[in-house]
Parts: structure tokens; sequence; C-alpha cells
């Protein structure tokens, strides 16, 4: 949205559109930040335990509510840490019993008010990624100011370099200004309960790349059809499920895909996987062959070595038929790859680490591993790395406080894929392009609602039932009416839309979805991430505990599981 | 001056080590001190010293093993050293062959110099080592001493991959994607000279446990120990192994194993129980998850391996001694009389025992007793005078039938126990609290006294009165210089404290139990306790431990993590919330092992957000200083120093690093990554020559 074509505006909004304008200039010479900022320190030790698990599942009238379950759950193998217990009890360290996420009991609303619905439409619309060549921003700014992020003062970014242009093909594959192949592809998936829903605060998307030996053939030279044959592999590993594939010849690639005991057309890869049965899977191409020698491994939920995940944060936009959408501007761009295997035994083992350490030393909190430039790296073998907006909203890498907060949830739940959550929810092949698109091809009208595996319950109407809300801070009424009567029954005529149409629960109203803007840009104005970035209408006070007390139980009675 | 520093380059190349440095006339380092006035002018005088410098050589063309030179200048540049630009002549001889030659004088010490601890993201990943030196009078030699590994887990030694975990069958077990079960918990490594050879046990920390002997080649010229050979041992004979944390070696030369966590046989009593706990599942893939084979009390003891090497195969002979009790075993380590032998116990309200053999050089057979503790200080660290209660004598014979023979035992069938009503037990029945289960009311059931002693080590010895309080109890070793015991304690809290926990009111540790240990405050770093020795006719040993006090604790960097001692906050640098224990000082001990001969106390660290990066530190017991001598990689612990003074003329400290996370070597790739932990030895130092056997 250009200037010229903004409605008039208050006093306030002048200010805001001068300090859009100044951010304008910034953009080719982005502001200097203290490097300080980027050498490994941390205000408090936990910044791995989430603000949302410091909240009270009890409310004042003595309804429980259960989010807890969504992270915390029995596992699938490999990922052996069944931690549902934690729904039970607040296991906390004794240094994290003083809640340190500060931002939860501030009250924003006189900064909120001071931002108007103009202002902060238009800067949402503001791609902060790309500029207007098509030229990525930050990948820029890494080069020019490396001196401020390079914590291990060698010189340069060691960091990820952000190399996707969110410019996807009718398969999800993304290609860069000249046409060619990134390697990345994206995936609409079903939103995690909670956090992660539009309604609570912002729309993302995630896209996926598999190494370089995955989307070569035999010869070393890339072959889009080989990649896709090995996504495919990938998707059928980490759903366990069979997956469909466009017909091809498996002559061309000497494998028996379908596993129907011959070479022929196949139209699936049959999943079909037990080592100690003798039953095995192999990846197709130069993968297959690395596969041989040892240097990429194939496992059952498990992604190979290599294997990058780009998530984007954004904020969220309203369309002309006031339908909230995926905004232009990111809030974050996050950033993993998996840098070596851990097998079964190895996952098995730091699990069997962990139990320990909490059983010896339960006061002790986790030994964090990683800078700000390389990012965090986690035992089961992934580095995770994080860009956020900047005072002027520009992307900057996260500092080594702010990059802490990912592995909590990257690295010490049950619901975990190895470290990742989204892929094992990738829509279904049945789906439009296979499940393989970016949100801005295809909203998330009309997509049916997923049912859960162990009781067929739909997903989100079970999420719902157990937090009536749908967050981890009971903030979210409009959800909670939406979905449920003043006597709090559900009103089953919005559960059965829900059941064909997603999209009833996740977009919020365009009002709520302003709001939610105007609450993050507060942080940002503020920078106060490390205090906490759950865009909040209100304080919390009188639902998240400010003080815990050692082993205080949360209150919750029945144990779910996510599965 | 260019040719000047092509030749030090040269001789840099050239060097096992640098330089002693005699300092003569005038320059004694003295004439520094009177410089602090600042009045006089004599510091001036000092830039005349004339210095020399001994360089030793690496073998040569000219010197086959290795030669000294004689370095000579002045000082110019006032610094105290000889700089490779002072150096106005030289002079070279050759060293003779023989391994003695190489050996430190008997007047020589070695001590270290700190390395830095890793601030970096690059250093956090290494394994870095101090610089070691050999100090005799003023001469100061630095010593060619690096970390060398022996093996990594997952390295292949012909059929036998280090670190496998084996069923009962001798199979090796194997994970649902096929991948080996190579476990990553190294422990204590042995090195045992046996005739001409040398042999070493390596113990894995693991459930099922597992243990391998391999024969290792030592390197005449520089002392270097490679693996010649692997042999994983059957552990059948024995009902397996569990956890195997630190060990010893006896003075008659054997390997002792521990059982670390032994199973609570009254919550894990079946193998459903065993099942449902997932800590002790795993053990069970022993016998193909078979849960009948679940015996809480064949697991829990101390593991002695002989190595026999009278054949060119070696055999090696395990016993688990059931005479010397059944606890957390941290270690069993043996006294020089060969009899006395101490026993630590690790977990949470632990106590400290003492087993006196009947014969020399022989566990099969013994009186146990545990520590009561009596105190005379509530300040700091704590101390108090020690008293030793009998728990009476066993045979491992006399005990094996209820653990493996007709007469297994059940903890129900050893103990009634009952339900404390408002903290107080029924009549007739012992309060304890010990092990982290809180108070506890049992009854020995009649004739099981001795049973109960062993099965049930610390259990009994709470109910005859002895002090379980002890939190974290770890390393022990022996220092016959002082004839004092020292005892790592991991963490100084909880039971130790007067129904506290870390500062704050607990009834958890103290409840129904003795309450002995009554400190006024914690601290979460940890500390080392001296103990000191002495004879004691009634129990018939010279090494009883007469009292214990603190030697050297962690220090705070933040609060809350002690109060025994003040809060030195780190410098910026190490001050990123996961070195909550100053970087100087140590942070939760774990093994301990004593340098005879050199008067260093080589202190392990097992530390969490203590510090970052585990350190290894020699503890210099005349000077009361830290060296800082290896550092670990991010996530790693390291266990089991164990300091050997002379094996054919070298000397080891041997040093495991397990779980690393950080260094990639993709070439090893077998499946565990950079998680592959090490088995290796800080050295080879030059022995002493008195310490020659």
């Amino acid at each position: 949205m250009s200037v010229k074509s903004m409605p008039a505006f208050t006093l306030i909004s002048v200010l805001i559109l001068l300090n859009l304008l100044g951010l304008k200039q910034v953009i080719a010479e982005p502001m200097a930040l203290d490097k300080a900022l980027y050498i490994n320190q941390l205000s408090h030790p936990t910044p791995y335990i989430p603000a949302q698990c410091y909240t009270n599942p009890v409310a004042d009238n003595g309804a429980i509510a259960n989010p807890c379950y969504a992270c915390h759950t029995a596992s699938i193998r490999p990922n052996v840490l069944n931690d549902f217990d934690v729904q039970l009890e607040y296991a906390f360290p004794d240094t994290a019993l003083h809640n340190p996420w500060a931002n939860l009991f501030k009250d924003n609303s006189q900064h909120i008010a001071k931002i108007s619905d103009q202002a902060i439409l238009a800067y949402v619309r503001q791609d902060n990624y790309l500029d207007a060549d098509g030229n990525i921003r930050l990948k820029q700014r890494l080069k020019t100011q490396a001196a401020i992020f390079d914590a291990n003062d060698n010189g340069q970014w060691d960091g990820y370099q952000p190399d996707i242009y969110f410019n996807f093909d009718q398969q999800g594959y993304d290609r860069d200004p000249k046409g060619n192949f990134t390697g990345w592809r994206s995936y609409a998936y079903y939103p995690m309960p909670g956090s992660f829903m539009p309604t609570n605060g912002a729309t993302d998307d995630v896209s996926i790349r598999l190494a370089k030996a995955f989307q070569q053939d035999s010869r070393g030279q890339f072959n889009q059809k080989i990649y896709t044959i090995n996504l495919a592999i990938v998707e059928a590993l980490i759903r366990e499920q069979n997956v469909a594939i466009e017909p091809v010849d498996e002559n061309t690639l000497g494998l028996d895909l379908d596993k129907d005991g011959q070479l022929g057309m196949a139209n699936q890869v049959t999943y079909d996987w037990a080592p100690l049965k003798q039953r095995f899977m192999s990846y197709v191409g130069q993968a297959a062959i690395e596969q041989k020698q040892g240097k990429v491994h194939l496992a059952a939920k498990l992604f190979p070595e290599g294997t990058e995940f780009v998530h984007s944060v954004r904020y969220l936009d309203i369309d002309n038929n006031k339908q909230v959408t995926m905004a232009a501007r990111m809030k974050e761009l996050r950033y993993a790859i998996k840098r070596n295997w851990v097998n079964y035994y190895g996952l098995e083992v730091i699990v069997a680490a962990e139990i320990k350490e909490r059983h010896d030393f339960p006061s002790r909190t986790k030994t964090l591993r990683g800078s700000a430039e390389e990012g965090m790296q986690l035992a089961q073998g992934w580095v995770y790395q994080g860009f956020i907006e900047d005072k002027q909203g520009e992307l900057r890498p996260q500092t080594y406080q702010e990059h802490a907060s990912c592995t909590g949830c990257h690295s010490g739940s049950g619901v975990l894929m190895d470290t990742n959550i989204s892929f094992y929810r990738k829509l279904p092949t049945s789906s439009f392009q296979q499940g393989w698109y970016h949100w801005q091809q295809k909203s998330m009208h009309g997509i049916p609602e997923p049912k859960r595996a162990s009781d067929g319950e739909y997903e989100y109407s079970y999420y719902l039932k157990n937090n009536p809300t749908g967050d981890e801070f009971r903030a979210n009424n409009e959800v909670k009416q939406r979905f449920f009567d003043e006597q709090g029954q559900p009103r089953k005529e919005m559960f059965e839309k829900l059941h064909g149409d997603i999209s009833v629960l996740m977009l919020p109203s365009s009002e709520r979805a302003i709001a939610l803007n105007k609450a993050y840009k507060v942080l940002v104005d503020e920078q106060s991430f490390i205090h906490g970035k759950a865009p909040l209408l209100a304080p919390l006070d009188a639902v998240v505990f400010k003080d815990i007390l050692v082993g205080q139980e949360t209150g919750i009675e029945e144990l779910l599981s996510a599965f | 001056m260019i040719i000047k520093s092509k030749l030090a380059l040269t001789i840099r190349a050239l060097l096992i080590g640098v330089p002693v440095v005699f300092l003569t006339a005038c320059g004694d380092g003295d004439d520094g001190k009177d410089g602090v006035n600042g009045v006089d002018g004599v510091k001036g005088a000092d830039g005349a010293a004339a210095l020399t410098k001994v360089l030793t050589l690496a073998a040569n063309e000219e010197c086959k093993f290795g030669a000294t030179m004689l370095q000579a200048g002045v000082d110019t540049n006032g610094n105290g050293e000889l700089d490779e630009a002072e150096v106005q002549s030289e002079s070279t001889v050759c060293s003779a062959a023989s391994a003695n030659a190489q050996m430190l004088s008997s007047t020589a010490t070695i001590k270290f110099t700190s390395i830095a601890a890793p601030a970096t993201n690059y250093e956090k990943r290494m394994i870095q080592v101090g610089q070691a030196k050999a100090i005799d009078g003023d001469a100061e030699t630095l010593l060619n001493v690096d970390y060398h590994i022996l093996a990594r887990s997952g390295d292949m030694f012909g059929d036998v991959a280090f670190g496998q975990l084996i069923n009962s069958e001798g199979q090796p077990l194997f994970s649902e994607d096929g991948s080996r079960k190579i476990s990553d918990s190294n422990e204590f490594t042995s090195l045992l000279p046996i005739g001409d050879r040398l042999f070493s046990v390596s113990q894995i920390e693991s459930r099922p446990g597992a243990m391998f002997m391999m024969e290792l080649d030592q390197k005449v010229e520089n002392g270097e120990l490679s693996v010649k050979k692997m042999w994983q041992l059957d552990m059948s004979g024995i009902n397996g192994g569990w956890v195997h944390c630190a060990g010893s070696v006896t003075p008659w030369n054997t390997h002792l194993a521990s059982e670390e966590y032994e199973p609570d046989a009254r919550f894990l009593a079946t193998g459903a129980d065993a099942i449902a706990d997932s800590y002790s599942a795993p053990f069970l893939e022993y016998y193909d998850n078979d849960p009948a084979k679940w015996n809480p009390y064949q697991l829990g003891w101390t593991i002695e391996v002989a190595v026999d090497a009278s054949k060119t195969t070696p055999e090696a002979s395990l016993v688990k001694h059931y005479s010397v009790g059944r606890i957390a075993f941290e270690l069993t380590y043996v006294m020089p009389d060969q009899k006395t032998t101490y026993l630590t116990d690790d977990g949470t309200n632990v106590g400290l025992y003492m087993y006196v053999a009947d014969t020399a050089g022989d566990l099969s057979a013994g009186t146990l007793y545990a520590m009561k503790w009596n105190q005379t200080s509530a300040e700091g660290m704590g101390a108090a005078d020690l008293s030793w209660i009998s728990l009476g004598h066993a045979t491992d014979a006399d005990i094996k039938p209820y653990v493996e023979g007709d007469s297994i035992t059940t903890f129900a069938a050893i103990f009634d126990s009952a339900a404390p009503v408002d903290n107080l037990c029924p009549t007739g029945f012992s309060s304890i609290n010990q092990n982290g289960n809180g108070q506890e009311c049992l009854k020995v059931k009649d004739g099981m006294d001795i049973v109960a002693s062993r099965l049930e080590t610390r259990r009994y010895a709470a109910i005859m009165g002895a002090t379980t309080e002890l939190r974290k109890e770890e390393g022990v070793t022996f220092d016959p210089t002082r004839n004092k015991l020292y005892v790592a304690m991991s963490e100084i809290g909880r039971g130790m404290e007067d129904f506290k926990s870390n500062g704050n009111a607990s009834n958890s540790y103290d409840m129904g139990g003795s309450n002995d240990i009554k400190l006024a405050g914690y601290n979460k770093c940890g500390g080392v306790y001296q103990l000191d020795v002495a004879a004691d006719t009634a129990i018939g040993s010279d090494y009883v431990a007469q009292n214990i006090s603190g030697l050297i604790q962690g220090i705070p960097a933040v609060t809350g993590m002690a109060t025994t001692t003040a809060i030195v906050a780190n410098a910026a640098v190490y001050d990123n919330g996961m070195n909550k224990c100053n970087i100087d000082g140590i942070a939760n001990p774990d093994n301990v092992t004593y340098m005879s001969g050199h008067d260093q106390l080589i202190i392990g660290e097992d530390t969490g957000d203590g510090h970052q990066n585990d350190v290894i530190w020699a503890y210099d017991l005349g000077a009361t200083t830290l060296a800082r001598i290896q550092t670990t990689p991010y996530g790693s612990e390291t266990t089991s120093p164990y300091w050997y003074p002379n094996i054919n003329g070298w000397a080891y400290l041997t040093s495991v690093i397990q779980h690393p996370y950080g260094e990639s070597d993709g070439d090893k790739d077998t499946g565990t990554g950079e998680n592959r932990a090490y088995t290796g030895y800080v050295g080879p130092f030059p022995a002493k020559a008195e310490t020659a056997q």
C-alpha cells in the first residue's frame, strides 16, 4: 500500500506514518544494534520454559482447562519422552519458580490505543523480507552488518543465509527471481492447537528443503522428479503411511517404491519399514547412493541429515472481503537444520539422561548450547535459529536469549516428531496440490477438521472441549463465545461448521486481528521479546502465576493425549 | 633477527617441551618484590640478569633419543624470561637411550598451568588440556602432555564395537531402526600392567551394563598407549551389569567396578514394576524383555574383575562381592592395607560405608560398617567426628543364596513395613529417611539381619542409627602424605541441612531420620571433604576415618546457589546464566584421584548449570591453588579421572568424557554422530624415579 492511498489520519497516525517513512529510508541502511546483545547472555536461566507453562489451568469458577496436553503428551517413538506427567505438576527448577515473563503482566492498553487501525494495517502490509527489486533484505543486512552479528568474531556471518523467495509454483516449489529452484517447498498443515492458530495472534507458514543429494539423480544432476519422490518418501516415513505420487516407472529408479514385488509403474510410496525384520526402505537418486554409503540415514519418524525448515511468523492482514489473511510483514523468520543423525538408541539415551538429571538434580537448569550467530544446537542433532523485527521493523538475528526460547518447544516435549511439529501435520495428498502449497496460494477456508488417531475425535473440537478459549492463556474470549453459549454449553452448529472448515476456529474477526497486531507492535517498539512475545490485549494477572511452589500441582486431574 | 626467528621456529618444531629457566646471578625473582614501594630505582638493575634456558628436543637424526639444549643470554627486556632474541649461545647434548633418562627426578613434582575456561562456541566444543610442567627446585620443564583417545564409543576393534550393549546370550542389542545399541556412557577405565603386558578394563554406565577388556600397546619412546585388541566381557555369570559408574584399581591390580543407583526392591519388586519404570526397563533387554528375570537384588553390587594374562588370549573373571554390601555404588576403594575398603553411595540421603576384609587382598569375606556423623560444626561445609557402626560380618557365600540361589528373597521377606502416622512409626518399627524416599517405618524380620545388612545396606544402616543424610556423595581417594581420605560431595544440601532444602524449610529429608547433619547453609556447587584416617584396634584397621571437614568448596556466582560461602560473580564473558558457580572454582565435584608423588588432588566435575563446560581440576594441596587442567565439550561429563604414577616409566591420568555434544567427525559416523564418548587419558607424563615399580 502506498502512502498516497492512505485515508485521512489522526495526529498520532501522522507520527507513526513519519516513522514508517523513516523506516523506508533506513531500509538501505538498517539501524545499528548493540553487539553485546549477540554475545551469550541470559537475564534468567530458563528461557526454555515457555510463558504458557506458568498458566494456572484452574479458573476462579473452578473450571479446569487443559491446554498442556497439546505439547506434553504420551509420545510416539523414537521420541520416548512421555512427558504427560507435567500436565499434573509444575516440575520447575528452583530458579524458575518466579515467572520471568514480565510482559504477561504488563498493561499496554495506552500504548496500543495510540496506534490507529490504518497505521497498523499499513505497517503489516509492508514486506520486510523482500525489497522492491525482489532481493532478500535480511541477507543483505547480514552482510553489511556482519560485524554486529558475528558472535564468534571470525569476520563473517556463520548462521543461516536466507535464501527462500516465497515465490511458489503450482507444486509448492520456491523459485528465485531468475526462476531457478531454491530447493524450498512449502506445505500446508493443520496448525497446532493453541498459540499457532491465527486467532491467537499470528499466521505462519513452513517450507521444507532436503539436502542436495535428495534433489539429484544418481549422476548428481538436479532432478525435480527425484526430489519430489524423496519428499514423498520422507512424508511416508514421518506419517508411517503410504503416500500417493504421480505415476513413475520404477525401472528408472531401480527401486520397488510401491513394494508390489516388481519394478513397474508406481502410484505410491509404500511405507514398509522394519529393519529388524529385514524390511527396508530407500531414498532414490543420489540420496540412495549416500544412504548405502552411510552418509544419510532413513528411519520412521526421523528426517534425513541436512533437512531444513524455514518458518515465517507473520502479522494478520484483512482482505477486501474483511477476511483475515496472512500479512506480508514477518514478525519472525525461523530456521532449522538437521546437522547430524541420532539413531533410536541415541534418542532413547538423551531421554534417559534427562530423566536421570531431573531425578538427581531437580533444581538444575538446562545447559544451552550454541550462539546467536550459529543458532541453538539440540542434542537430537538439530540447530534452530531465528530472526525477528528490530525497532524499525526490519528483520535482525535474534539475540542469544531470544534464541534460547527455541530449545524448550523443540527439544523437550512429547508431541515432537524429530523436534518438528508441522510436517507430521501436513495436509494429506488428497488436498489441493497434494498439500504442497503456501497459504498465500490458498487460504485456510474449507479445510475439513482432522481426527485424532487414538479415539477418532475431531482434533480441534477435542481441544476446545478441554480448553474452551482455544489458547493457553484463557485470553481468547472470541473463540469461547463463538463455540460456547453463555452457560458454557457447546454451540453445536459451530462445531458442525468446524468439522467442515477449520477456518471457523482459525481466523479471528478483523477487529481482533487488528488488536492483536497492535499488541504485538508494542513489543516490537519496546524490543522486549525476552520478557514474552505473546500479543496480549490485557494483563494476565488472574490467569498466570507470578510465583510457583516447588512441586506445585496444576490442578489438572485428567491426563490427556495429543494423538 | 630474521635468522633468529627462523631458528626459533625450528626449535619450536623440535620441542617436546619448553624450558626450564634457571635464574642466575643478581636477577633472582625476589628483587621484583622490592619494587612494591616504588621508591627505589633498583628494578632497573633486573634488566641485566643473565639467564639460561634448557630445552628438551624431540628425537632427530643426530640424537635418536632426543636431546637437551642449553641456551644462555642476558634478559635485556627484563621480563624474567630468556626470549629467543636474547639467546647468545646454545649447546646441545643428546639423550641416552634408557627410559630412565626420561623419568623425573625423585625431587621433581608435576604441576599444571591453568587453561582458560572456554569462552567461545568453538572452545566450548573442544577438549582442551592445560600445560603440565615438572618443577624441581627452581627448574621448570614444560611437559608434552595432551589428551589422547584410546577409543570412542562405536569404534570397532575386530568385531567388537566399543560400547555395544549385549544380552545374556552375548548377542548385540538393537533398536527398532536396526541400529546397534552402542552406549556413549563410557566410564571408569583401568590400566592393569600384568607381567610385560598392559591391559585395561573399561566399563559402561548403562542399563544393562557392559564391560570391555583391552590389551594396550605402550610406545617405548613416548609412552603413548593404543588399543591392540578389545574383547567384550560376558557378564552372564554375574546376572548382568547395571549402571557401572566409577571404579578403582585394587592394590593387587584388579579392576573394581560399581553398580550405581541400586533398584529399590521395595518399589521395583516385580518385572511389571521394572517395565513401568523408565529407568529400569531397559535393563530387561538383557533378558530379551522377560519380566520373570527381574530381581532387583541382583543389581547394585561391587564387581571385581581380574585379568589372567597367562595365555595369549587373556581371560577376565568377574565376581559380585555380596559381602561388601549393596548401595548406589559410586565406587569401592581399597586402602593400602588391602583390607580396609571405603564404599561411597550416590544419591539423596545416602551414607558412607567401610568394609574391613578378613584377609588382605580378598573382598569375599569381611565386616561392614556404616558412618555416624557426630557434628562438631554447622558452619560452612560443616565438620564432624565420625564413629562407625558395625553392620556385621558376612561372606559372599553366606549371601549368595539370597541373591541367586535357593533362598532368593524379596523386600517383603526381609522387612515388615508400616506407614507413619503423624510422622511417627508404630511401636517396634524403626523410623528412617534414606534415598530420597522420605520417612519409612521398617522392622527387620527375625533372622534376616545379615541378609538385610548386605541386600539393603543403606536401610539397615539407617535402622542401626548410622547417618544417611549425605547428598550426592561421589568419588573417594587416599592421600598417604597426609593420611587423609578425600570424598567429593556433588552438592551440599537437603539431608545435610537442618529440615531444609537449599535454604527453604522442608521436612522431606530429615523427617523420621536421625538428622545427624545439620549444616547452617547449603552449596549447590558442591565441595570436597577431607577425612583423617588412623588406626582403630577395635575395628582392626590402620585406616579408619576419624573425622570429616571441608577441604574445598565451589563458589556461587549468583544468588540461590550457595550460602556456605560468599558469592563471587563471574567476569562478563562467563556471566551467561549457565555458569552459576564461579568459573574459577569447582562445580559439582564427581570423581577425585590423588596424584601420588606430586601432591595434587585431581577433581573431575559432573555439573549442569554450575559450569557450562565440565572441567577437570588439579588442586595443589601444598599451595592450596586450583588449576584447570582439562575442559570438555558442551553437555559432557568428565568421569573417573584416575592416576597411574608409573607404568614402565610413564604416568597417566585416565579421563573419560561421557556423552559429549559438539565435535563432529563424519568419517567415523556410527549413527550416534557427534555424541560419541571418549575414553582416553591425559599424558603420558614422565614417571618419577622414586616411584618406579
